[in-house]
């Protein structure tokens, strides 16, 4: 564990999946992120934090291709992918859940799920993620020609997370999965989260500001603050470190 | 900017009559109607899927199905081929001018992330430039459309006459509507569609492209274009290259109408507008029969204002029609 | 760079206007004819009305291309004080105290700018509710209305056939005098109080209220000012024409205004004057061209719609690659 920014690798370039070197990024003029490096392995959890305004989703956003990089480089399974739409990472393997969910309200559950099967090749791949989708969330399949829009927070969050599954990704960027959600409803997310990464061995990097339940969930974590990383490490150990202690479990 | 021949201005001596010569009157004004509303119904669906997936008006939408007119005037008649022939080259002009004007137009400036208003000029420009490209090398003159003989026949059901044209008409632009519900419904890509029409940044990061799906949905729009050029020429029987300017603005209305980006909506709306048109003209005063794009126009403010999510349930976030 | 020396010092840059409009009006006044003297008096006045569609469309943010219809008021309420009886009585169908007297210039100019103000309520209305696309329809859609009616009130305007016999009021004074002057208005009025809560009220509306300013005071006072310097052009425009009809501020009209401001640069006063310069100049003196004509032993047929067509062309190209026009802010 160790505090600073710098070179955050620790010579593990080559093993990790997905790898965000010295990201500079911002909107318009305004500078958001200043110089962000993370990695995320295969197979593992890793948490971003922060609190608001720090640049959590800005370097989803940077990761995914919605917004363009400054300077720096992401890697992604071995591939540059700096210069690629977002349609084509995605075609890499890796998902996105945006913030607030993003679910198409006007479109059925079903129709929803069969847009995040767009980049699948055919009808077996489809049906067959469907059921693995439908084993995870199974009110999803209850609900399957109802209108998204009608749907509940925690069960529009579990079609956000599903229809993410159904591309076949090998890495899962979600923006504040618990944003909005009654806390029983965040333990059932974060245990559905962690179920179908020990099952599908799908990473995840997950934006959080719900530091409790995401210091659980995860293996590791960094800490993002002013556009910058402070503090990274085992999940484990940040929880006992006295600035995240007080700053973000308040006491 | 011509305005378009109607059937019913003759008509409209019969006001004073009532009982049973009005119902024939008011059935005859339908029968009348389809072709009209038909037309406006086509070029409504070309509006809405456009300006549902690329969030753009394309004023020259209309243009596009003049263009298609002519070609088919072209073909058809200077080069007698046959009416088929003449139609399917006419509607694969007409996909491949919206491919035109999406590549050349559309696609730099929204990577560009130009302005609504930009656009929106670029875009006037266009329907400018094609129009008075095509009066300057054709002159306004009224041209015929080449319909086949066998398409004049009239069936007489009791006092009505019903044209086989317009039969015909209804026929094409039921099969096109099933044909295009189905693909907007049904299809992965309709379903990117409306999933892009109602939130761009998530359906791409699904995996839709941009560039491709607004592509498809220009070729969609022109394809329609092309069909409402068919019925046009079949129902009114003239090309001439202004024809467009009206029946464009009032597709345009036809969407509004519909709901923007509901596809059966926008055909809906067209046959509505259509009757509409029809009926006032039927039952207005031949005196004030210039007032009638007038008439049209107030519609469309009212519409606008009061009620801009159209009779139907639109399709996109109705945020973004606010500007 | 010529704007850089000008700016911060207003006193130059009057001086600087002021002779180059004095040195347009001679010019105009005294030194050419016909066709020429035109092209500099009609870039004057369309050069007013472009301002006024920089105050609407690049200031407030509000896209409106109504122009048309309010120069229309405008037009012809001015031109049914200064027709003489003679005509009035013959032509058209007006109450017998209408019909029997004629005005002076300037009351009557103040009255159509007075109508056009009324007109200009029609716009102010909807731009409370609708943005965008919905908004620059309606505007466009006003036009026709407008168009529309003049063609059906017969009995004050002749319908489709117009009124001729405009006294021709307007010379090349009060074209660019009328430049010069809605020029400082709008430089005062850029850099007073009113002036920047308007800007602010274009950029971002959300922004603009939670600073405190009234949002719908401001677009209300855009419309005021920019149907005001409309109605003004309008009335100008007739008298110096001699004529009016209901398709002279029609929907090409529209357009080509709207090149112009697209054109010459719409962030700057300066584009405006310039687009309209580039417009008129090239619609008049272009139209022999149109007319057909001979080149080294081939003939050229006729080719009306020229003209626009190049315009179009022009306008597509310059909105892909240069949005904001020929004259640009520097950043």
């Amino acid at each position: 564990m160790s505090l600073g920014k710098g070179d955050l690798n620790g010579g593990k370039v080559n093993n990790a999946l997905l790898t965000v070197h010295q990201l500079v990024t911002g909107y318009g003029r305004a500078l958001v992120l200043n110089h962000v490096s993370l990695t995320v392995d295969f197979p593992e959890i890793v948490a971003l934090l922060g609190a608001n305004g720090a640049g959590k989703t800005t370097t989803l956003r940077a990761i995914i291709g919605l917004i363009p990089c400054w300077e720096g480089e992401i890697v992604f399974g071995g591939t540059c992918i700096n210069q690629l739409p977002p349609s084509d990472r995605v075609r890499l393997g890796l998902a996105y859940c945006p913030e607030g969910r993003g679910i198409f309200a006007n479109l059925s559950v079903l129709e929803n799920l069969r847009v995040g099967a767009y980049t699948l090749r055919n009808k077996r791949d489809f049906l067959k993620n469907l059921h693995d989708v439908f084993a995870l969330f199974p009110r999803l399949k209850e609900r399957l020609h109802q209108l998204a829009g009608s749907l509940s927070g925690g069960e529009q969050q579990m079609l956000a997370l599903g229809r993410a599954l159904m591309s076949n990704p090998k890495m899962l960027l979600l923006d504040e999965p618990s944003l909005g959600l009654a806390p029983i409803l965040v333990k059932e997310i974060y245990s559905k989260i962690v179920e179908l990464h020990e099952e599908q061995k799908i990473s995840i990097l997950l934006v959080e500001q719900n530091v409790d339940i995401a210091l659980t969930a995860s293996h590791r974590a960094y800490v993002l603050e002013k556009g910058q990383i402070v503090l990274y490490g085992l999940s484990s150990d940040l929880r006992s470190h006295p600035v995240i202690q007080t700053a973000y479990l308040g006491g | 900017m011509g305005y378009h021949p109607t059937f019913a201005v003759t008509q409209s001596y019969k006001l004073h009559i009532l009982g049973d010569d009005m119902i024939n009157f008011i059935l005859q004004q339908i029968i009348n109607a389809i072709g009209y509303g038909c037309i406006l119904g086509l070029l409504g669906i070309g509006y809405t899927i456009i300006y549902g997936v690329a969030g753009l008006i394309n004023f020259a939408h209309g243009e596009i199905f003049m263009i298609a007119s002519i070609v088919a005037y072209l073909v058809g008649y200077l080069m007698q081929a046959s009416f088929i022939y003449a139609s399917i080259v006419a509607i694969i002009t007409a996909l491949c001018c919206g491919l035109l004007l999406n590549y050349l137009i559309y696609q730099p400036c929204i990577k560009r992330r130009s302005s609504v208003l930009t656009i929106f000029i670029a875009s006037f420009g266009a329907s400018v430039f094609l129009r008075f490209l095509l009066l300057m090398l054709l002159t306004d003159r009224r041209r015929p459309f080449p319909i086949p003989l066998v398409f004049e026949h009239v069936f007489s059901v009791g006092e009505l006459r019903v044209p086989l044209k317009d039969v015909i008409t209804l026929g094409i632009s039921i099969v096109v509507v099933i044909i295009t519900v189905y693909i907007v419904k049904y299809t992965r890509t309709g379903i990117a569609m409306r999933a892009f029409a109602f939130d761009k940044e998530t359906a791409q990061v699904m995996g839709i492209s941009l560039s491709r799906i607004t592509t498809i949905a220009f070729v969609l729009g022109g394809s329609l274009a092309g069909v409402a050029a068919i019925v046009y020429g079949l129902t009114f029987g003239v090309v001439y290259p202004t024809m467009g300017f009206l029946p464009g603005l009032y597709g345009f209305m036809a969407a509004v109408i519909g709901g923007i980006g509901n596809v059966l909506g926008g055909f809906i709306g067209g046959i509505l507008l259509g009757f509409a048109e029809i009926f006032t003209v039927a039952f207005f005063p031949p005196a004030l029969s210039p007032l009638r794009p007038l008439l049209v126009w107030v519609i469309l403010i009212l519409i606008m204002l009061f009620k801009p999510t159209g009779l139907f349930k639109p399709n996109i976030k109705f945020e973004e029609l606010r500007g | 760079m010529l704007h850089s020396k000008l700016k911060g010092r207003p006193m130059l840059r009057y001086i600087f206007c002021f002779v180059l409009l004095i040195l347009g009006a001679v010019f105009a006044e005294f030194f050419v004819r016909g066709v020429y003297k035109d092209v500099l008096i009609l870039t004057a006045i369309n050069a007013i009305v472009c301002l006024s569609a920089v105050v609407t469309n690049t200031f407030a943010g509000q896209f409106s291309l109504g122009f048309g219809g309010i120069m229309l008021t405008a037009a012809y309420t001015a031109s049914l004080f200064t027709l003489p009886p003679s005509y009035k009585m013959v032509f058209l169908n007006l109450p017998p105290f209408l019909a029997r007297l004629q005005w002076p210039f300037i009351p009557a100019l103040l009255l159509g700018v007075l109508f056009s103000v009324l007109a200009s309520l029609f716009f102010v209305f909807p731009s409370f509710r609708l943005r965008g696309h919905y908004f620059i329809l309606i505007t466009l859609g006003l036009n026709v209305i407008f168009a529309n009616l003049a063609i059906n009130l017969r009995d004050w305007t002749h319908g489709p056939l117009g009124i001729r016999n405009i006294p021709f009021y307007t010379n090349a004074w009060w074209a660019f005098g009328g430049l010069g002057l809605t020029l400082w208005f709008l430089d005062r009025f850029i850099s007073s109080r009113f002036g920047r809560a308007l800007i602010i009220v274009g950029r971002d509306e959300t922004l603009a209220a939670s600073l405190g300013i009234n949002v719908l005071f401001y677009k209300f006072l855009a419309f005021l000012i920019s149907s005001i310097i409309q109605g003004f052009a309008g009335v100008l425009w007739v008298h110096y024409i001699g004529s009016m009809h209901p398709n002279v501020f029609d929907l090409n009209f529209v357009f080509l205004i709207v090149a112009m401001y697209a054109l010459g640069g719409s962030q700057r006063l300066s584009g405006a004057i310039l687009g309209a310069a580039i417009v008129t100049a090239l619609t008049h003196l272009a139209r022999p061209i149109q007319e057909g004509f001979t080149l080294f032993g081939y003939t050229i047929p006729p080719l009306m719609g020229l003209i626009q067509v190049l315009i179009a062309l022009i306008l597509i190209i310059v909105m892909i690659f240069r949005p904001e026009g020929i004259i640009r802010r520097k950043i």
